[in-house]
């Protein structure tokens, strides 16, 4: 007679495997589709190719967008970065008025719908006459990565002043008191306090930015990025090739997630 | 004054205000060289305070800080000749035992040949050589304490200044490491400038304790001093546990009180009293600890002892025994007097019993009582 939790386990492993169904299996479907040998995707499929991936490989339109993209996000970190860790210093140890306001406006970009924020930049550059193909082909326009950069900071800026708040000042206090000076307390204990905040803050807003799409599509110049060129690609139907380099973009976010949550552990276990 | 000569701390008219607040109220000390000097207090009595503006982590509102006869208030911490433990000991979570014990030499640019041996060094006087490459999390709390301490001395300091380094430890651990801090001390010959809120902790380990209060220092002696001449009532009330009895003075010399009791007033006999003693008519307190006490259940004549009989003169009250607690290697008898005023009295567990309800007399040697202002 199967006992009565028994079948509440069996009924909760049901359900939460229906749930984890609901979330992943589009993404399985696409990681099938992605190595099904046929241009047209048709059950029953026939997996095993890896030919679409040598077809992403010589795409050069995927590829260019590809390296805008790789690029953009890399320069987006440095603005989140240079902007957003001595903004989380500000917050933490300095009072000021309207500091509680400001705190709130900096959430702003990440509660905003993107396509607010991207309409605002759009109307912003357009008067200041910065043309959105500015710096191109060095960069994909100097828009999109300043609007990238102000859209991501203020993930910086949370993520290093939430670890700032739980840091022991007195750690710092030890040090001065052990005849370190200011520049010493800061790269000998403050850094290496706040190093995983800041390189997990880094890798988020890496991710972020490698697969936005509202901000950038408002923002972008002549050069497209390579979400809004595999979205280009789609209005001609689903490919196999897409579904290759969607396949990929998975893996690399995947990596850099994995990646993200072992510096949080680690930064727990440092605690 | 010899102590003034030798001083290695000086404090002159030191003052804290944050906002409107005043943290430490104009407050002037001298610490001798090799001396363990406890800064005793509540929390929110400024000895934190102190020891924070002696350290530099603060800056005075008004005072001098003198080390060694040098000016310090403008100098910042890394510049002062001092070394603090912290309360919650501070390491560097992301260094080694050993690295965390060598901060301060190698920010002081010492030769690294020397820095091994010292950190070594120091590592064993506290008992941690086999822990040189753990990290600090891998350590129990009592360990981590030690690690503080090591890092603050293998510097050598002149002062060592130490902020309630055993709160966080059990209280066998605790009693353990004063005894050790206290050899520590004497063994090093550096001063040490130690806040702590726990008068056991105080009585125990100082030469001179400050007890502060409201940012003042309420009285500043040897423990023996403070527990046997509390000044104030809030003294006689903070170091150990005492009987307060409201008296008023009738005379000054002998020193006369009398008591409220059934027929009226009864006269008792205290310790000789000062110049600054209150005058005669002043409502004050008489403080008796409660191991001076004794407990008679026979009926005995009530007031004071005969006058001439020297510092043997007993004092005694009628009390009735309220209730009686056993603690082991004592027994705490709690009786009321007349007003309804209750004294403990401390009793061994051999002497005559008594039970609760019994009508009983409580006596004390009259140079055992001392008269406190509030």
């Amino acid at each position: 007679m199967p006992h009565r939790s028994d079948l509440l386990t069996t009924a909760l492993w049901v359900a939460a495997g229906a749930v984890f169904a609901f979330i992943y299996a589009p993404l399985a479907i696409v990681i099938l589709y992605s190595v099904h040998d046929g241009s047209i995707i048709a059950w029953p499929l026939k997996l095993g190719t890896l030919r679409w991936y040598g077809v992403l490989a010589h795409d050069t339109s995927l590829l260019t967008a590809a390296w805008a993209s790789l690029k953009l996000a890399v320069l987006a970190v440095m603005i989140a970065l240079a902007v957003g860790v001595p903004g989380a210093f500000v917050l933490d140890r300095y009072d000021f008025p309207g500091k509680g306001a400001f705190r709130r406006l900096v959430m702003l970009p990440l509660i905003l719908p993107g396509i607010i924020t991207g309409v605002a930049l759009l109307s912003f550059f357009s008067f200041v006459g910065l043309s959105l193909s500015s710096g191109f082909p060095l960069v994909p326009g100097w828009p999109v990565v300043l609007g990238h950069g102000a859209a991501l900071t203020s993930v910086v800026m949370t993520q290093v002043y939430a670890r700032l708040q739980r840091f022991d000042r007195a750690q710092e206090e030890a040090s001065s008191d052990l005849y370190a000076n200011e520049w010493q307390t800061f790269w000998q204990v403050t850094l290496p306090a706040i190093r995983p905040a800041v390189l997990g803050a880094a890798l988020l807003v890496f991710t972020l930015s490698l697969d936005e799409i509202a901000v950038t599509f408002f923002l972008i110049g002549r050069q497209n990025t390579l979400p809004l060129q595999l979205w280009g690609l789609l209005r001609r139907g689903i490919t196999p090739e897409v579904n290759a380099a969607a396949t990929v973009i998975f893996a690399v976010s995947l990596l850099t997630i994995v990646l993200w949550s072992r510096m949080m552990r680690d930064e727990k276990v440092s605690d | 004054m010899t102590a003034i000569v030798t001083a290695i701390v000086e404090l002159h008219g030191l003052t804290k205000r944050f906002g409107t607040f005043t943290a430490l109220d104009g407050i002037s000390l001298a610490v001798a060289t090799g001396e363990f000097l406890t800064v005793l207090g509540a929390s929110g009595s400024g000895k934190t305070t102190t020891l924070r503006l002696i350290a530099g982590f603060d800056l005075a509102t008004e005072g001098r800080i003198l080390i060694d006869g040098v000016d310090v208030v403008a100098l910042p911490p890394f510049k002062r000749p001092v070394n603090t433990v912290f309360q919650q000991y501070a390491l560097f979570p992301h260094m080694s035992v050993r690295d965390n014990v060598g901060y301060g030499l190698r920010m002081q640019r010492v030769p690294s040949r020397e820095i091994g041996p010292r950190v070594a060094e120091a590592l064993d006087m506290v008992q941690l050589g086999p822990f040189a490459h753990r990290a600090p999390r891998q350590l129990s709390g009592g360990q981590q304490q030690r690690v503080a301490l090591a890092r603050a001395i293998v510097n050598r300091p002149r002062v060592l200044l130490l902020d309630e380094p055993l709160g966080a430890l059990d209280l066998k651990l605790r009693r353990a490491m004063q005894l050790e801090l206290k050899q520590l001390q004497t063994q090093l010959g550096i001063t040490f400038i130690y806040v702590t809120h726990d008068q056991e902790e105080a009585l125990t380990m100082s030469d001179r304790v400050a007890l502060m209060r409201q940012g003042r220092i309420e009285q500043l002696g040897p423990p023996r001093e403070l527990y046997d001449r509390p000044r104030s009532r809030y003294v006689a009330d903070f170091i150990g546990e005492t009987n307060l009895l409201p008296v008023t003075v009738t005379d000054r010399d002998p020193a006369v009180v009398t008591v409220a009791g059934p027929a009226g007033p009864i006269p008792v006999h205290v310790a000789p009293v000062g110049a600054d003693a209150p005058r005669a008519g002043a409502q004050v307190w008489l403080s008796v600890r409660p191991e001076s006490l004794t407990i008679e259940a026979s009926a005995a004549p009530w007031g004071a002892g005969s006058p001439g009989v020297g510092r043997g003169r007993l004092n005694r009250l009628p009390a009735t025994v309220r209730d009686i607690v056993y603690a082991g290697s004592v027994v705490k008898v709690h009786a009321a007097l007349a007003d309804g005023v209750t004294l403990v009295a401390l009793r061994a567990p051999a002497d005559p019993p008594v039970a609760t309800g019994d009508a009983v007399t409580i006596g004390w040697a009259a140079d055992r009582g001392v008269l406190v202002v509030d």
